[in-house]
């Protein structure tokens, strides 16, 4: 923890308003599904050390967004930027090896592996050494896995796992299993983090403590984030800036407080008087 | 009177100060371990060389800072290495430490800092920085913040915050900064103050007990000389550097022995890290003991039935089975305890159940009680025969090089007195406390009303302040004897009698029918109801047994003289006891009162009737003969 506090400059703060190229960016982007238009021309950016939020209504187009993001869909018209550079046809393993890491809807952890291992799984895309090296276990593999293990234990202290280091997921509670996932989307090393309604089916404790480290992640290790929420409150609490859509297009775009007060945002979930 | 020893062992504090002694052990001991913690879930060593260097580093960073020979620095947070070597730090520098106990509340931190002027803090993280900061005019004095854990104090804006890291770069490695450490390292004498420690006092604010460099080496002395202590041996440190206790051994023997002190890598992992350990020493509070009692309760609970049977035979297995029972059961249990290579397994903070304390022993683990004060030290300890539960053990050995012997005395209220060693250096700022509590004698007073039975061992009866008097003068503890004689399984409830209208202490006992109906039943003794049980011989014969080996415990003047068994149970639903099982007094003494006069007046037995509420709301009577017994203490006693 000493090394990572160290680590982080006191300017990043002000950097990160001063600053206005985007990590992230998605221009003019068109996804339709048949006749189903789901994103229409819909602009999207997340800046240095940036938390934003996309909110919606169900069938919005917030998955699709994310997942023209991550690489999942390719949308038909539009592009993508990351750190400037388009990447629009890049396959989604390439973009997590880029930096851009992503966790989905649900459990998607391995229940059967322990909590040090799941975090582990994160580091294989960014292995260099190969098979045949792992195989015969030669100095760089090993060098390599030695690198890996101590990242992943710097993740278990970010995330305060310690005492969970060797229990198995499967064994663990949804809030706790939600956290090892974030734990793994770290491992990758992640320039953009981007994740998919992370709190949906948590109780309020489990997601204050999500809350918690979502922020940290944000401030201490400085990572821009991407949040798909429902939960208004979280929403609204945790972010620098808040993208509202509807039906496939962008309604608003702002800091909390001036989302809160567009009328179109308010008709949109409110529904018109 | 009881009267200590001098101890033999060579290893003397001869008038060190600690960090002359660190210097010491670290050209001794150089490379090998010193401190061990738990980092990114591996162990990571400390040796003697780098524990100094990165002391040494620390105090110069201090002094840049402004510390001054005198000085307090403040450490919040939980037990980690980083605090132990500021507190040695802060030593070399000529100030001293008073540490906090990681739940310590804003308000109590406030305190200390006002109370001690603390010129230096050392919070751990984020949550101890919160509470400085709203710790309000009581920062005044403070010139720095020192954190270990950086995260969450991103944002913070207060210009005293330094980080750890920073902190230690921030020293100053030149030859006139050096020699400058060096010259407070030989400055220093053994009667400078090492640390501060709080008491909570019952009555008031806390008071900063002063603890020099002579009183901490003198406490270690103590148990090194006493238990004899190896060099090297593993210690555990659980319990906050805030409690005296720990100053001594992780702190003072740390250095003197020296010990290698072990650090879990947070709370929650204490468990996994003391069985990786497996400590030779450690030193943790009755409840601590009970954690780990109930722990391996629960899981044996959760073990299948023939497990639980292996079990329940091996911690009662007879002595020439003891192997069996040790290779099979016993011997699994402390490794998964951690409790496999614990030779000096140490209670001391309160009174241990005699129950859980014979438990530990059944399991092969040697508990071992240890009895001290802030102020006195550490006074007697089970370290010469055999470890009785209900005994505090014999005064602790001191070195020749610090003083006489311990001496202990029995005041006639019933009060601990203690003499010897480096005594009691005082209350911090505070001399009318001290005068009230250490007399011109120097006999320092505990506020514990003790017992020396002819074992020579010390009992402990209550603090003196909850002691009851008789007509006579004599007094006693009423709590603690109904706490052993329900500790009895044939005694279900006790209620202890007397005061300064009473001639001797007489008892009310309400035994217990589950354990008495099988008792009875394995000799063939027949019985109907309740009141029928109570009066009968063989149950008469049995508490007076029980109640005779109670008054062992207990000085003369303090044993029950008589007793009657109640005929009826006390029950809450007779408002006799409240619904968590605490005696309501006066109802009793309003109820049973006829019973209560025959007991003063020498009557054999009491025609008594109680009302009672059966279950479905009407009321009844319970009628008996009570029957009245006397004891040997009867004797001894004016009836």
């Amino acid at each position: 923890m000493q090394a990572l506090s160290g680590s982080i400059d006191a300017a990043t703060g002000c950097l990160r308003t001063a600053l206005a190229t985007p990590v992230l960016e998605a221009r003019d982007l068109h996804l339709s599904f048949g006749a189903i238009k789901a994103l229409v021309g819909v602009d999207f950016h997340v800046g240095p050390g940036e938390l934003v939020s996309i909110i919606g209504p169900n069938g919005a187009g917030k998955s699709s967004l994310l997942n023209c993001l991550s690489g999942f869909y390719t949308p038909s018209a539009g592009t993508i930027r990351f750190n400037g550079e388009e990447i629009g046809r890049v396959s989604p393993p390439k973009r997590a090896a880029m930096g851009i890491a992503r966790t989905f809807q649900g459990i998607q952890t391995y229940e059967s592996m322990t909590v040090r291992e799941n975090i582990l799984c994160g580091c294989h895309c960014r292995m260099r050494t190969g098979l045949v090296a792992g195989a015969l276990w030669w100095g760089p593999s090993r060098r390599e896995m030695a690198r890996f293990i101590d990242e992943t234990e710097t993740i278990i202290e970010f995330l305060e796992l310690e005492e969970l280091r060797h229990a198995r997921v499967g064994d663990l509670g949804y809030g706790l299993r939600k956290r090892v996932d974030l734990g793994r989307a770290l491992a990758i090393d992640p320039k953009v983090l981007i994740l998919d309604e992370p709190m949906a089916g948590m109780n309020a404790d489990e997601k204050a403590d999500l809350a918690r480290y979502i922020l940290d992640v944000n401030d201490g290790r400085d990572i821009p984030v991407v949040l798909v929420e429902h939960d208004m409150e979280v929403v609204m609490d945790i972010s620098d800036r808040v993208v509202v859509l509807e039906w496939g297009r962008t309604i608003a775009d702002g800091t909390p407080a001036e989302v809160r007060a567009d009328p179109k945002v308010v008709a949109a979930y409110l529904g018109q008087e | 009177m009881l009267l200590g020893s001098h101890g033999t062992d060579p290893r003397e504090p001869n008038g060190n100060t600690l960090p002359r002694l660190l210097r010491q052990r670290a050209a001794e001991h150089g490379g090998r371990d010193f401190m061990r913690a738990k980092r990114h879930g591996v162990w990571t060593s400390v040796s003697w060389h780098a524990a100094l260097e990165k002391v040494e580093t620390l105090a110069r960073a201090m002094i840049a800072h402004g510390l001054k020979g005198g000085d307090i620095v403040a450490v919040i947070g939980e037990n980690v290495p980083e605090a132990y070597l500021v507190q040695y730090a802060a030593l070399c520098a000529g100030a001293a430490a008073t540490h906090l106990y990681p739940d310590a509340s804003a308000a109590e931190l406030g305190f200390v800092l006002k109370d001690s002027r603390a010129a230096l803090l050392f919070a751990e993280d984020q949550e101890q920085v919160d509470k400085f900061l709203a710790a309000g005019d009581a920062r005044a004095a403070v010139l720095g913040v020192i954190h270990l854990d950086g995260r969450g104090l991103w944002d913070y804006d207060e210009p005293l915050l330094i980080a750890f890291d920073r902190f230690l770069a921030s020293a100053p490695a030149d030859a006139s900064a050096r020699a400058a450490l060096d010259a407070r390292i030989a400055a220093g004498t053994d009667e400078d103050l090492a640390a501060l420690c709080y008491t909570s006092g019952t009555t008031g604010s806390p008071k900063g007990v002063r603890l020099t460099h002579r009183h901490l080496l003198d406490n270690a002395y103590r148990l090194i000389a006493s238990f004899g202590i190896a060099p090297h041996i593993d210690y555990f440190s659980y319990i906050s550097p805030a409690w005296a206790a720990e100053q001594f051994t992780g702190i003072g023997l740390g250095l003197l022995a020296p010990a290698v002190v072990h650090f879990a890598e947070k709370p929650e992992t204490v468990p996994a890290d003391m069985r990786e350990i497996s400590p030779e020493f450690l030193l943790f509070t009755p409840r601590q003991w009970e954690m780990i009692a109930s722990q391996i309760e629960a899981q044996m609970l959760d073990a299948k039935p023939m497990r639980q049977r292996l079990y329940q035979w091996a911690i009662a297995a007879p002595a020439r089975l003891r192997w069996l029972a040790d290779a099979l059961v016993l011997r699994a249990i402390r490794d998964n305890t951690g409790l496999a290579r614990a030779r000096f397994p140490i209670s001391a903070g309160s009174g241990l159940s005699a129950e859980i304390f014979r438990r530990f022993h059944a399991l092969g683990i040697p508990l071992k009680n240890l009895y001290g004060s802030t102020e006195a030290g550490l006074v007697s300890a089970h370290w010469d025969g055999d470890a009785e539960p209900s005994t505090l053990g014999r005064p602790l050995r001191i070195a020749r090089s610090i003083g006489t012997p311990l001496e202990l005395r029995i005041a006639a209220d019933g009060e601990l007195l203690v003499r010897g060693g480096a005594g009691f250096a005082g209350y911090h700022g505070n001399a009318e406390a001290t005068a009230k509590v250490l007399d011109g004698e120097g006999w320092f007073h505990t506020g514990d009303a003790m017992h020396v039975p002819e074992s020579g061992e010390l009992v402990f009866l209550d603090r003196v302040k909850d002691m009851r008097r008789l007509a006579n003068g004599c007094t006693f503890p009423p709590q603690t004897i109904e706490n052993h004689l329900r500790a009895s399984p044939f005694l279900r409830d006790a209620i202890v009698l007397g005061d300064e209208t009473r001639g001797f202490i007489a008892a009310l006992i309400n035994v217990d029918s589950g354990i008495f109906g099988r008792y009875l039943e394995s000799r063939n003794v027949g019985w109907g109801t309740f009141v029928e049980l109570s009066q009968l011989d063989a149950v008469l014969e049995r508490i007076a047994i029980e109640v005779d080996k109670v008054n062992a415990m207990l000085p003369p003047g303090s044993r029950i003289a008589r007793f009657a068994t109640l005929p009826k149970e006390l029950d809450a639903d007779d408002a006799e006891l409240t619904r968590s099982r605490k005696l309501k007094r006066d109802v009793i003494a309003d109820r049973y009162g006829a019973l209560i006069e025959s007991v003063y007046a020498g009557d054999d037995t009491c025609a008594l009737t109680v009302n009672v509420v059966y279950q479905d709301g009407t009321v009844g009577n319970v009628r008996a003969g009570v029957r009245i017994l006397s004891t040997d203490a009867a004797t001894t006693t004016t009836v």
